[in-house]
């Protein structure tokens, strides 16, 4: 095996990342996440509205933008549309820096005037593979999503590292748990779910199987009824002139691990505020754990996104000492319609033990 | 990825049974939400000053769930009419939403003007 091979591969793995989700706060922004995605509960393709409207009029730098600007390239027929992400990532800090890729996703989803979309997602880099076919139904504003998919959890948001998904996957800082199960790397499954929406709210349910403890049964669709994941998810939308907001709460249920939370934002002119609580049982042992994320975006001026986080995450809350803490400060620019740079400065604790080595992120992004 | 390609041939395929219509057009005479989509975005929203939410219900377009909507299809059947009843035989340009609104949702009114000036 090559060098550069070996270097791929254990690039993957550390930081590991494939499949990242949507960006929370410009769904509150714009009413919704499916606003600007195929999937009604967001993530992954983009629809015609995103490429159309916000990544080419609202999102990039407005000197630069004219000077390339794609016209909508992922809609090859009338109900055909492909896109791609591809993100590569440099890591650098006291010990090392790394430069790794980071996501390599292919979409492809057919929609048959509105009442049925199916959906292919091939994120390359882990070979994990998501597919859905889904059929609304108009009279009652529902729809059916049937196939093999990650639950819809809480607010999922694109930074995989963030407590509320995943937390690191290797260059982790010595807890048992460092984060919620959703990480990228782990595979979908299969799984039901049923929406309602309307105007101002969108409630969804499913039923998968195993997706904490590991698809259990191939055979049977949603596998063995012991090992069921089950998740809840309500979401509100506010607007009140040029003032948008958005509350909602997740359930998760499996065997003995329960997971529930609040999350929301709100955004006026140039600011939005994002964040999400957690409190998990039996993830981490029998504990209770909680996990928390607080975003402020400020755009001074469009194309230019600056940003402030703040990761929380106790493994038990019973205990000091056990929890870590992570302040992000970050700069996106969108120089383009299909192009995003970011750069990240971040400094995490372990309660107790102190400060470990700042880290600097430099990140390339390039969609259709 | 073969699962991919395989849903795309099975796709491109079926394509031709099934037509892209637009939905709920009332008084546009637009035929595909292209159209429809690069007319919002040149005329309609430049004109009011506003992003496609502000009239929309972002998930769904096609409804009429927002009420500004519905105020907004009045106001283009008015310049509509306009046109046609009025411009067009006079021999004038047609009047857009930018004639009055400039950019505003609340275009200025003539006592509103006349006020701003005498101050």
């Amino acid at each position: 095996m090559t060098n550069s091979i070996k270097l791929f591969l254990i690039s993957i793995l550390f930081l590991g990342s494939t499949h990242l989700t949507a960006i929370p706060r410009f769904g509150i922004k714009e009413g919704s996440c499916n606003t600007c995605h195929v999937n009604p509960t967001g993530g992954g393709l983009r629809n015609d509205y995103a490429s159309l409207i916000i990544s080419t009029d609202e999102l990039p730098l407005r000197k630069t933008s004219s000077l390339i600007e794609l016209d909508d390239p992922g809609q090859l027929t009338d109900h055909i549309r492909i896109g791609a992400d591809l993100r590569a990532q440099l890591l650098s800090d006291d010990e090392e820096t790394i430069m790794f890729p980071m996501q390599a996703d292919l979409y492809a989803n057919i929609d048959m005037n509105g009442l049925l979309d199916i959906y292919v997602e091939q994120e390359a880099l882990l070979g994990i593979m998501e597919y859905w076919s889904n059929v609304f139904i108009p009279f009652i504003n529902a729809f059916v999503k049937v196939g093999k998919m990650r639950p819809n959890y809480g607010l999922g948001i694109d930074d995989h590292t963030s407590f509320i998904r995943g937390g690191n996957i290797t260059r982790t800082h010595g807890l048992l748990k460092e984060g919620l199960p959703f990480s990228p790397i782990r595979p979908t499954v299969n799984s039901a779910e049923l929406g309602f929406f309307g105007a101002n709210y969108l409630l969804t349910g499913s039923i998968s199987n195993a997706f904490l403890s590991g698809e259990s049964s191939e055979l049977a669709f949603l596998g063995l009824p012991d090992n069921r994941t089950i998740v809840l998810r309500g979401e509100y939308s506010i607007k009140s002139g040029h003032i948008n907001g958005l509350i909602g709460g997740s359930y998760l249920a499996e065997e003995e691990t329960f997971i529930r939370g609040i999350f929301g934002g709100l955004s006026k002119d140039s600011f939005t505020y994002t964040g999400e609580v957690d409190l998990v049982t039996g993830w981490s042992g029998d504990f209770t754990g909680l996990a928390s994320f607080s975003e402020i975006a400020w755009v001074p001026r469009q194309g230019i996104h600056l940003l402030l986080k703040y990761d929380f995450f106790d493994e038990n809350i019973e205990l000091i000492n056990n929890s870590l803490s992570r302040l992000s400060l970050g700069l996106e620019v969108f120089p383009f319609n299909f192009m995003e740079f970011k750069v990240q400065v971040r400094k995490t604790e372990l309660a107790g033990k102190g400060m470990f080595p700042t880290e600097l992120l430099f990140q390339t992004h390039f969609w259709f | 990825m073969k699962q991919m390609l395989f849903a795309l041939v099975l796709v491109f395929i079926g394509e031709p049974l099934f037509s892209q219509d637009v939905k709920n057009l009332k008084v546009l005479s637009f035929k595909t939400k292209k159209e429809t989509m690069a007319y919002m975005k040149k005329i309609i929203a430049p004109s009011v000053g506003e992003k496609c939410s502000f009239c929309h219900n972002t998930r769904d377009f096609a409804s009429d769930d927002n009420e500004k909507k519905k105020i907004t299809r009045e106001m283009i059947v008015m310049t509509q009419n306009m046109n046609k009843n009025t411009m067009k035989k006079l021999d004038y340009k047609p009047v857009t939403c930018w004639t009055c609104h400039r950019g505003s949702t609340n275009p200025p009114r003539g006592e509103d003007e006349k006020k701003k000036n005498t101050n």
